[in-house]
């Protein structure tokens, strides 16, 4: 059968009208070509339409594409490692993989830690390394992983050789379910060992967690030591470590202090987890969970381990403590602590709030206590304190594990976080803390473009009235509101919520920022920064507030600080977009082309919808001669089609080009949200939009009042629109 | 041009690898920015945006293949037992077998009118609009389309063997 011959037909009967294709397929002289062409029709007609098999090669499934070279690379394994040949891998984490090898000398099995090509060849981690293993490798204690050799392979990386054992980590372990409290009780006893004999010799492993121990028949074993050090330091550089900092002590995530009482602390947290399956602290994201650590007191466990003695229960919350003096003075004491009760008996719990018995089964509540002091709270400030009940055990699985992908903040990870967040609302409904969650996802979602923005925030908008009535008490839910109701302009009401919000938690950081937020759009710029300030002083480090001190700089017009800041703030945080978009802004303002490219560059690989991104990275490559990129940007941003952000970049681009009269015929049509109205307000590279009278009639339209504009731009209504608002 | 093809595989490889998805980017976006940042990389400006565009998904197809093929291999291999420290996300391997199949039916295409499985390649492969695709194939966008609705019907028909 001749192809050509079943192209001609296929062509000419797409363009022969229905009723007449059977008659045209009749009259082929080849049967067998019209029969071919008529099933081809026939799937045309199905993948044309909009049922099931529409989609088929539609696009590239972009996540299983990513994960499908993630594995082939995971695949490729080699073959030997130095003198070592390799007999399988073991697992894999963020920065190395572990295999199982062979020395081909000794004849004995060892475990190989191949580090990261960029953990590699940072010269001065790998001299702390160096120096911290040497160390290491003089520990000799049956609790503790020997450490045999540090080398370098072939292509300059370098690897880490262990003793083998066979066994499992007490992650995979606790990923099984909670242990049986004797278990953990002895896991405990052999961990404090270990760490005791590692500090009398004056090493502190700094890293201890529950993907560092290893269960073996002989034992509970501590992995890496002297190698934590590097890992973490670099890790939290590009902000991966995140699920480490659930195990910092409050001394280490400011960086000082740091001692072998920090180890004690991280034991007691993996002590924690061990026998109720959750960590102390589970921040909703990094900020949050550094802000837990250093200042939140966490539920005591024998809340949630009813069956836990009251003695070991002291000794667990004691590793807590935010002071080390308040903590087990040596790793020794802590192992003799829990020896000392080792067995376990049934003690009734006080702090278990209620046990029902419903037609679907045991209903456990657990009381979770927002604590906002350190230590335990007493039963008087227990009422003043946010009291939330889960109602379902499962439900409050789901929301932790959707917690813990919302803190990741890739688009795969946001999505896995709604579809875990909704699993746990469909288990109990009535559990509000997913519905708030939620809301928040919706918002980073629409804030980094990975959704229709409109979309987004209306699912946001729903899940936050949801939280609200659910719990009219959740301070968080009432701050999310806030920001939902600037977004879609009402800033009366908007301002309500907060208030709200701040009385019902005035410690939390976040708040304070998102409040910071509607004060810019409002222009009230001064109280911005006073709440901007708030939000610092309660969280020195939380990234979103440092880059938004640098950008209410920049609406006071005072560049320089602004620079200084959002510089500061890549410090905390290199994921940024908004500190590489604002600072290149800047540079591109003030002519500095080439300094201005690589910074939006960047904003535009991490956020390439963020409002003015896409116009300002095209401007500037125009100014340097490279109009066929900047084609290449306008064409994308154009592409965009109906999203709200997709027009206010179309806007943004006219204003940047000096076609104002465009750009706001855009804007007044396109919805509009709060990233955008503070770039209009404070975007260098939109000053000539706010010099022309186009801006105080948006600003008159909008609510806002157009006299509190910035230095430098129209303020005044023209005399014969002050009346009405601007029409085009 | 094999220097910049081998660049344009890195790309591929790097713009797909785990690091990299906190980027929004879709395939299109993908190889406008891999176009960008070559042409940054040497530059130059390369003349001939939309062949430069089929090229990228050419390299694109080619990067996903190999990998299908090694993670094929080794999920088939020496049964060594591999403790995945991650959370398992969807059936990636699954995913690996239809890029495989669906490859060999692109060759079979090929070998029928090979402009046809460009079209496949930079459509499905590079995310590449009708327009890009006849500039860089130096045909209408009408042959295009009907192409694409020949190639796509066709290949329904081999992957998905169902009769109507």
């Amino acid at each position: 059968m001749n192809w050509t011959s079943i192209e001609d037909l296929f062509i000419i009967a797409l363009e022969t009208p229905p009723e007449r294709i059977d008659a045209l397929l009749d009259s082929h002289p080849d049967p067998a070509v019209s029969a071919e062409v008529r099933r081809l029709l026939a799937h045309h007609a199905k993948l044309s339409s909009n049922d099931a098999g529409a989609g088929f090669l539609q696009s590239l499934d972009r996540t299983r594409a990513s994960a499908l070279i993630d594995a082939s690379d995971e695949a490729s394994e080699p073959d030997r490692i130095g003198r070592y040949e390799i007999v399988s891998k073991l697992g894999r984490g963020a920065t190395s993989v572990v295999y199982l090898a062979r020395d081909p000398t000794l004849g004995r099995e060892v475990a190989i830690k191949l580090l990261s090509q960029s953990l590699s060849s940072d010269p001065s981690a790998i001299r702390r390394f160096s120096e911290e293993a040497r160390a290491a490798s003089g520990l000799d204690h049956p609790n503790i992983i020997a450490i045999y050799e540090i080398g370098r392979t072939d292509d300059d990386r370098l690897f880490i050789t262990m003793a083998y054992h066979p066994g499992e980590t007490l992650r995979e372990r606790i990923a099984r379910g909670r242990l049986e409290i004797a278990d953990a009780i002895r896991v405990g006893i052999e961990i404090a060992e270990g760490l005791a004999a590692a500090h009398a010799s004056g090493i502190v492993h700094r890293d201890i967690k529950p993907e560092n121990i290893l269960l073996t028949n002989r034992g509970a074993r501590i992995l890496d030591f002297g190698i934590a050090k590097i890992g973490a330091q670099t890790l939290t550089k590009t902000g991966a470590a995140l699920g480490t900092a659930a195990y910092m002590s409050p001394e280490q995530t400011r960086g000082v202090g740091v001692d072998h009482r920090s180890d004690i602390w991280s034991l007691g947290v993996v002590l924690y987890e061990m026998v109720s399956g959750v960590r102390p602290f589970r921040g909703e994201s990094g900020e949050a969970l550094v802000y837990q650590v250093r200042h939140d007191a966490p539920e005591p466990i024998g809340a949630l381990c009813p069956a836990l003695s009251a003695a070991h229960a002291m000794t667990m919350m004691r590793c807590l403590e935010k002071g080390s003096a308040l903590r087990h003075q040596s790793a020794a004491d802590l192992a003799a602590d829990l020896r000392a009760h080792r067995v376990s008996r049934w003690s009734p719990s006080l702090r278990r709030t209620r046990i029902a018995v419903t037609g679907a089964g045991v209903v456990v509540a657990i009381a979770i206590f927002a604590a906002l002091n350190n230590g335990s709270p007493t039963p008087v400030e227990r009422t003043q304190q946010t009291k939330r009940t889960i109602q379902d055990v499962e439900a409050y699985d789901l929301y932790l594990r959707g917690t813990h992908n919302w803190n990741q903040r890739t688009q795969d990870r946001l999505q896995s976080a709604i579809t875990l967040f909704e699993k746990a609302i469909e288990r109990d409904p009535q559990f509000a803390l997913p519905h708030a969650a939620l809301a928040n996802t919706y918002i980073n979602m629409s804030n980094y473009g990975y959704m229709r923005s409109d979309e987004a925030l209306a699912r946001a908008m729903s899940a936050a009235t949801r939280a609200i009535e659910l719990d009219p008490s959740l301070a968080e839910a009432h701050a999310s509101l806030g920001f939902l109701l600037a977004s879609s302009m009402s800033f009366a009401k908007s301002e309500v919520s907060f208030q709200r919000a701040l009385q019902l938690n005035p410690a939390s950081a976040s708040t304070h920022h998102f409040y910071s937020l509607l004060l810019m759009v409002e222009l009230r710029t001064d109280e911005a920064m006073e709440a901007n300030k708030r939000a610092l002083a309660l969280d020195p480090l939380l990234p979103v507030a440092n880059t938004n001190r640098g950008i209410i700089l920049a609406q006071q017009n005072k560049f320089d600080s602004a620079r200084l800041e959002l510089r500061r703030s890549l410090e905390i945080a290199t994921r940024n977009p908004f500190a590489h978009y604002w600072l290149g802004a800047m540079e591109a303002s003030s002519g500095r082309w080439a300094e201005a490219l690589p910074l939006l560059e960047e904003a535009h690989r991490e956020t390439p919808t963020l409002p003015g991104v896409r116009p300002a990275l095209a401007h500037t490559l125009r100014r340097l001669d490279r109009s066929t990129d900047a084609d290449s940007i306008v064409r994308l941003l154009e592409r965009g089609g109906t999203d709200p952000r997709s027009r206010i970049n179309v806007a943004l681009n006219e204003a940047m080009s000096g076609h104002m009269d465009s750009a706001f015929a855009i804007l007044g049509k396109a919805r509009l949200d709060v990233p955008t109205l503070i770039g209009l307000h404070a975007d260098p590279m939109l000053s000539g939009l706010r010099a022309s009278p186009g801006y105080p009639r948006l600003l008159a339209r909008l609510g806002l009042n157009p006299k509190l504009a910035p230095a430098g731009s129209a303020r005044r209504l023209e005399a014969s629109n002050a009346s009405q608002p601007a029409r085009r | 041009m094999p220097r910049i093809f081998d660049e344009l595989r890195e790309l591929a490889r790097r713009e797909l690898s785990r690091e990299h998805d906190r980027f929004t980017l879709q395939t299109t976006d993908l190889v406008h920015e891999a176009y960008l940042r070559l042409a940054a990389a040497n530059g130059v400006t390369i003349h001939g945006r939309a062949y430069f565009y089929a090229a990228a998904s050419q390299a694109m197809r080619q990067v996903l293949i190999e990998a299908a093929r090694r993670r094929g291999a080794a999920k088939r291999g020496a049964g060594a037992t591999v403790i995945t420290l991650d959370e398992q996300t969807g059936s990636v391997d699954a995913y690996g077998d239809d890029l495989i199949a669906l490859d060999q039916a692109l060759v079979e295409l090929e070998k029928r009118n090979p402009r046809q499985a460009r079209v496949v390649e930079c459509r499905f492969f590079g995310g590449m609009t009708v327009e890009d695709v006849a500039a860089a194939l130096g045909v209408s966008p009408r042959t295009v389309k009907s192409d694409w609705a020949l190639a796509r019907a066709w290949l329904y028909d081999v992957l998905r063997g169902e009769s109507p």
